[in-house]
């Protein structure tokens, strides 16, 4: 199954929801195909007007441009999301390449919306929070298919 | 050829780029686990953290199946938008600082020893979990009665 994940660049959820028999709804996937296209039309990202239209689907033109982008290239995994795995504390990922807290607010929306299975874990402090973490995703994953 | 043309023949030839990220607490380098990979047509660049590989989706498969068994439970993968070296994101072409997403990855990569040990002790529970199932006789009809009566009463 097709599995969103949030924040949709991590590298461990990333990581489990592979190695438990899923496929991985990553941003990284949607960018290496907009930047590693031979035909760039707005290099050096080749982020084109035609990925601000795709955010308008999401959001309303008010919308800051930086949200309206940001949705161009995570709305439509959020459309083909069979399942998603939700991350509450990641207050790192407001910050940085991803950073947009407004935009990762309406991503959660979005996808709580959309009825599809959904689990929201927490970062792991230590060990026990970590096995917690990881039981909890294994046994959503396997319950899945 | 037209602009089509490539579209479609850059779609076929399915490249992928593919961090692989080694746990703190593992024993082996970034540099062993290269070595392994040596024999596969595909990029292979070290870093501190781990490799990026790059090549056909079909070879990055087969060297993620040579690696990962060396150290399952403290190898961790995942796509990487660029391709190793792109000047849009490498640090030299860009006057130095960390790259985009590295924050990220340093912030997930401290946490990695955790999640390396969830996943062994999920290993050992598949071994002891069954067995003591097994042990246990299945709860009896006549019990469930006596319980329901008792309830009522």
């Amino acid at each position: 199954m097709r599995v969103f994940i949030y924040p949709p660049n991590s590298l461990i959820l990333a990581d489990l929801v592979e190695r438990f028999g899923h496929e991985p709804l990553v941003i990284m996937s949607e960018v290496g195909e907009r930047v590693t296209n031979p035909d760039i039309d707005s290099p050096p990202l080749n982020i084109t007007e035609n990925d601000l239209k795709m955010g308008l689907r999401y959001v309303a033109i008010e919308a800051p441009s930086g949200i309206r982008g940001r949705m161009g290239l995570i709305g439509p995994l959020i459309d083909q999301s069979q399942a998603a795995i939700i991350i509450e504390n990641a207050e790192l990922n407001t910050f940085g390449c991803l950073g947009c807290a407004r935009a990762a607010n309406y991503i959660k929306y979005l996808v709580k919306k959309k009825e599809i299975p959904i689990l929201t874990v927490q970062y792991p402090t230590d060990e026990t929070s970590a096995k917690r973490m990881v039981k909890k995703i294994k046994g959503f994953l396997q319950n899945l298919a | 050829m037209n602009k089509q043309n490539i579209k479609e023949i850059a779609k076929s030839s399915k490249n992928e780029t593919r961090i692989v990220v080694l746990s703190p607490d593992s024993n082996f380098t970034p540099e062993t686990l290269a070595k392994q990979l040596i024999t596969l047509p595909i990029t292979v660049k070290t870093t501190c953290w781990g490799l990026i590989l790059s090549g056909d989706s079909e070879s990055i498969q087969q060297a993620l199946h040579k690696i990962r068994p060396l150290d399952p439970n403290r190898i961790f993968t995942k796509i990487r938008g660029y391709p190793p070296g792109d000047p849009r994101i490498c640090r030299f072409h860009r006057g130095g600082g960390p790259r985009p997403g590295f924050h990220f990855l340093e912030y997930e990569t401290a946490i990695l020893p955790f999640i390396g040990k969830a996943l062994e002790s999920l290993e050992e529970e598949l071994v002891s979990v069954p067995e003591k199932i097994l042990e246990k006789p299945p709860f009896s009809v006549k019990d469930l009665k006596k319980i329901i009566n008792e309830t009522e009463l």
